[in-house]
């Protein structure tokens, strides 16, 4: 595979990567924007890494789409050896996650989907690490992949109005945490008590792109103590 | 109440929002980009009062919106035409406003168009997030408050700065758009274009389009003939402004400043900037049609309105104090 640069508007470009395998594309995006961070050419803009892809966004008063392909091409895209070569090493965080909460509607569906048990649910939920692939939706969601297929579950045919915060939920092989009250269509099972959003602290997002995250299962008391500690939850 | 009030709202618009060129650099963080839909007018205004066009000013969606003046200030109000009426007298859009403490400010609703624009000498004060004050109701960021919620009656708006008193100043004719309800905008080719068959390109390129009603700061979405979606599944993608996105019923969604940072469908490329601004003034019913271009051909005309708008201020900045 060779890499991919695209056209997206006036002032940006679209990077592919080169790889097969989705969590070695990543690295390798991950790797892409690390180093135009590190670089920071005044033109820059934005950079958002989701998923196979590197989007940048630059100033067309300074440069323009000729010059950022040849920029990439150079510093960027034509010159590491592995994927991984220029990503930084990954922030792991360790959430909590409550799965014994009455208002987690749908672990008995996938069990069920599954032809396993709850607590097989959570625990293949639990027992896996998972790499942030994106950002997006809403302040602080994350998207976390890749959920082994024996716990894939397809979206709800109809999206919930009201999924409350910090609701932890699948769909497909994706799994990820509501930061706050939103509508939503994901299987919902668990809650956890972490605020994941604080437009206070620097950087806002608790989770940011190419962090590797895990579960850890806590009691409904553990889940009541560190959410009343959370504070401005709504 | 402080020194630095300066607007009280008596009658607040359908949404009046206070906001700025938005953020800079929101999609590394999952935020939207935010700011006024439409900044060409939202810039007039900053500079028909003198500011930076990094301050804030607030978007009204139709209107009207009624204001007691608290403080003797400078105003301008761009954007969509309609009435604006100061103690009941008629005031020009377009130009530099003054208004004395205790009197009365009405603006009116839309003749066409959807948004206008008001900016304050000494810009408005409001919650600084992600550098900017830009409000995202979306979000439930951004504002007076930081939560994201629009203005509403009683709401008091103070300065953010000493304002500086200018002679007044009036935006060239030839620098003031039009708000029409037929428009037709440039596409720059881009993302899957490659992946859409040569007749759904036609169909794009020839079709005219309607703007529905679920059109707002997030995305505008379009009802006409259906374009032949290329993929059914993609890994979600970052998407700019302007990004035409083809879902699966084959009708056209232009992204707009709130848009969220990701995005799975495909799209068949970016409207040009200058083009979403006036998109977003585009009511439900208007009609619109698409004319492709290159990047090359949206540099160009990036550079040449640029320049055009340098001669347009400093036609404006000669003729100061001029009424």
């Amino acid at each position: 595979m060779t890499v991919k640069i695209v056209t997206a508007g006036v002032d940006g470009v679209i990077v592919y990567a080169a790889v097969d395998g989705l969590e070695q594309a990543h690295q390798q995006v991950c790797g892409w924007q690390h180093t135009l961070e590190q670089a920071a050419p005044a033109w820059l803009q934005d950079s958002v890494v989701s998923y196979r892809s590197l989007y940048l966004q630059y100033d067309v008063q300074r440069v323009d789409h000729l010059f950022v392909r040849h920029w990439l091409m150079q510093h960027c895209v034509g010159t590491e050896t592995t994927p991984a070569a220029n990503a930084p090493p990954p922030k792991v965080h360790t959430l909590p996650v409550c799965y014994s909460l009455p208002d987690d509607h749908d672990r008995a569906r996938i069990a069920e989907h599954h032809g396993i048990s709850e607590q097989q649910v959570i625990d293949r939920h639990c027992q896996q690490e998972y790499r942030v692939y994106a950002l997006g939706f809403a302040p602080g969601f994350a998207f976390l992949g890749e959920v082994e297929p024996g716990l894939a579950m397809p979206r709800l045919p109809t999206p919930r109005q009201r999924v409350p915060a910090g609701a932890v939920a699948i769909a497909d092989r994706q799994t990820a945490i509501y930061p706050t009250q939103s509508p939503g269509g994901w299987n919902i099972i668990g809650r956890c008590p972490v605020t994941l959003f604080n437009a206070g602290r620097n950087p806002p997002a608790l989770l940011r792109v190419g962090d590797t995250v895990r579960f850890k299962a806590i009691t409904a008391d553990d889940f009541e103590r560190l959410w009343s500690e959370r504070g401005n939850h709504d | 109440m402080t020194d630095k009030a300066v607007l009280r709202i008596t009658q607040a618009s359908m949404q009046t929002l206070l906001t700025d060129r938005g953020r800079q650099g929101a999609g590394r963080q999952g935020l939207s980009q935010g700011g006024a839909v439409d900044g060409y007018s939202f810039d007039w205004a900053s500079h028909l009062v003198g500011q930076a066009a990094d301050s804030a000013g607030l978007e009204i969606l139709i209107g009207p919106l009624a204001l007691d003046v608290l403080q003797d200030c400078q105003v301008a109000i761009t954007g969509a035409p309609g009435d604006i009426l100061l103690d009941g007298v008629a005031q020009p859009s377009w130009q530099t406003l003054s208004l004395k403490a205790g009197q009365h400010l009405v603006i009116g609703q839309c003749d066409a168009g959807l948004r206008r624009y008001l900016a304050v000498g000494g810009g408005f004060q409001g919650c600084i997030q992600f550098g900017c004050v830009t409000t995202v109701p979306r979000e439930h960021l951004g504002g007076l408050c930081g939560d994201g919620a629009a203005l509403q009656q009683g709401d008091v708006l103070t300065l953010a700065r000493q304002p500086t008193f200018i002679p007044h100043l009036s935006v060239p004719e030839a620098a003031r758009p039009d708000f029409p309800d037929q428009l037709c905008v440039q596409v720059v080719m881009g993302y899957q274009y490659d992946l859409f068959s040569s007749s759904a390109v036609r169909q794009f390129g020839l079709s005219q389009y309607t703007v529905s009603q679920r059109a707002d700061r997030m995305g505008v979405r379009l009802t006409g003939p259906a374009i032949e979606s290329p993929v059914t599944q993609m890994a979600s993608e970052g998407i700019g402004l302007g990004a035409v996105q083809i879902p699966a019923d084959g009708q056209p969604i232009v992204m707009l400043n709130d848009r969220q940072s990701i995005g799975g469908y495909p799209k068949i490329g970016s409207v040009y900037p200058r083009d979403c601004q006036r998109l977003a003034q585009l009511a439900p019913g208007a009609r619109l049609r698409f004319s492709t271009c290159s990047v090359f051909d949206a540099d160009n005309r990036f550079h040449l309105e640029r320049a055009q708008w340098q001669h347009w201020l400093a036609q404006m900045i000669s003729t100061a104090g001029e009424k």
